[in-house]
């Protein structure tokens, strides 16, 4: 996560890199997305939100996504996301969401080539259950997005990014998938007992 | 091996996957969205103290959180089954906090399903 002034919007933008997520009722965040999804949840009684970037490796399951391994760690991607918003003083009961992403851009080198699909289902079937309602959504397509939420507004503007510019991005999330395959393969010791 | 178990999670999705992993072990699964509902179904299981292997909670949930509600059951007919906690926090402080309140354990979340059911038959045996 790092914060660079932004010279159009002449003021500090949070970037959020893939895996990182930031609440807050006050700052910018944006982030670059290819085939990964952020979830924006804000609060707007309470005016704090925040976003996240995630990308699942595995086809889920449609309504079901509880019973994979991909699905669970979605699940914890979105549980950091809104446990973040509820220590800046938001309310899940007035919580609304905005998604966006899902390209399909990545080259998808030993993975099912349905993960941009697979990661937006997940986004859409986690809020139903959830029951957080879905504001407005920017997703699919076969092009990248830079995405910026104005924590204090709820505000979301979409940039689309050109296919010259996709390269990076990719390098990135193919990294990022990497990542995220090995950790999902061999979790931490993540028990203690007293 | 005692074959009931209490989750108290607000997240519906979270309560949904103890649910059904705990379920194809065999196990009954009770639910609860915060603490406060958790302590009216153990209120509702009074004398029953003996089929209630072990009580899951998470810490961050709107009205009552974790560790108080932890404190509260210790002060229940139930002070003597097992809690394990299941979260997203790892910090020594806050697992301090929850084994001060009278937590048996702490899980990590993201963890492998196979690893709730472990601690889970440990506690519940």
């Amino acid at each position: 996560m790092t914060t660079l002034f932004d010279v159009q919007l002449r003021q500090d933008v949070v970037n959020l890199l893939p895996g990182e997520f930031g609440a807050s009722g006050t700052k910018v965040f944006s982030t670059v997305l290819g085939s990964c999804v952020a979830v924006v949840v804000f609060d707007p009684v309470n005016r704090v939100g925040g976003m996240n970037h995630f990308l699942l490796p595995g086809s889920i399951k449609e309504g079901s996504f509880y019973k994979t391994e991909s699905g669970r760690y979605g699940m914890f991607a979105m549980e950091l996301l809104i446990n973040a918003v509820i220590k800046q003083g938001g309310d899940r009961r007035a919580f609304v969401a905005k998604v966006f992403g899902g390209g399909s851009v990545l080259r998808t080198h030993g993975f099912t080539s349905d993960v941009p699909e697979s990661n937006i289902r997940f986004a859409f079937d986690y809020l139903d259950a959830e029951k957080i309602p879905i504001a407005s959504t920017h997703v699919g397509g076969t092009f990248g997005r830079k995405v910026y939420l104005f924590s204090d507004s709820g505000r979301v503007f979409v940039r689309r990014i050109v296919k010259e510019s996709i390269v990076p991005i990719e390098t990135e999330e193919m990294k990022f998938l990497e990542k995220t395959r090995r950790e999902i393969a061999a979790p931490e010791k993540r028990l203690t007992l007293f | 091996m005692k074959r009931t178990v209490l989750i108290v999670d607000d997240s519906a999705t979270l309560r949904a996957s103890v649910q059904y992993t705990l379920s194809e072990q065999g196990y009954e699964v009770l639910q609860a969205e915060n603490g406060e509902q958790g302590l009216e179904v153990l209120h509702g299981l009074a004398g029953r103290e003996d089929q209630l292997g072990i009580i899951i909670t998470d810490v961050n949930m709107p009205g009552m959180d974790g560790i108080s509600f932890i404190r509260k059951v210790k002060e229940t007919s139930f002070k003597f089954t097992p809690i394990l906690v299941m979260t997203t926090e790892s910090q020594e402080s806050k697992k301090g906090e929850g084994k001060e309140a009278g937590a048996s354990g702490w899980l990590v979340k993201p963890f492998k399903p196979d690893q709730l059911v472990g601690v889970v038959a440990k506690f519940a045996s």
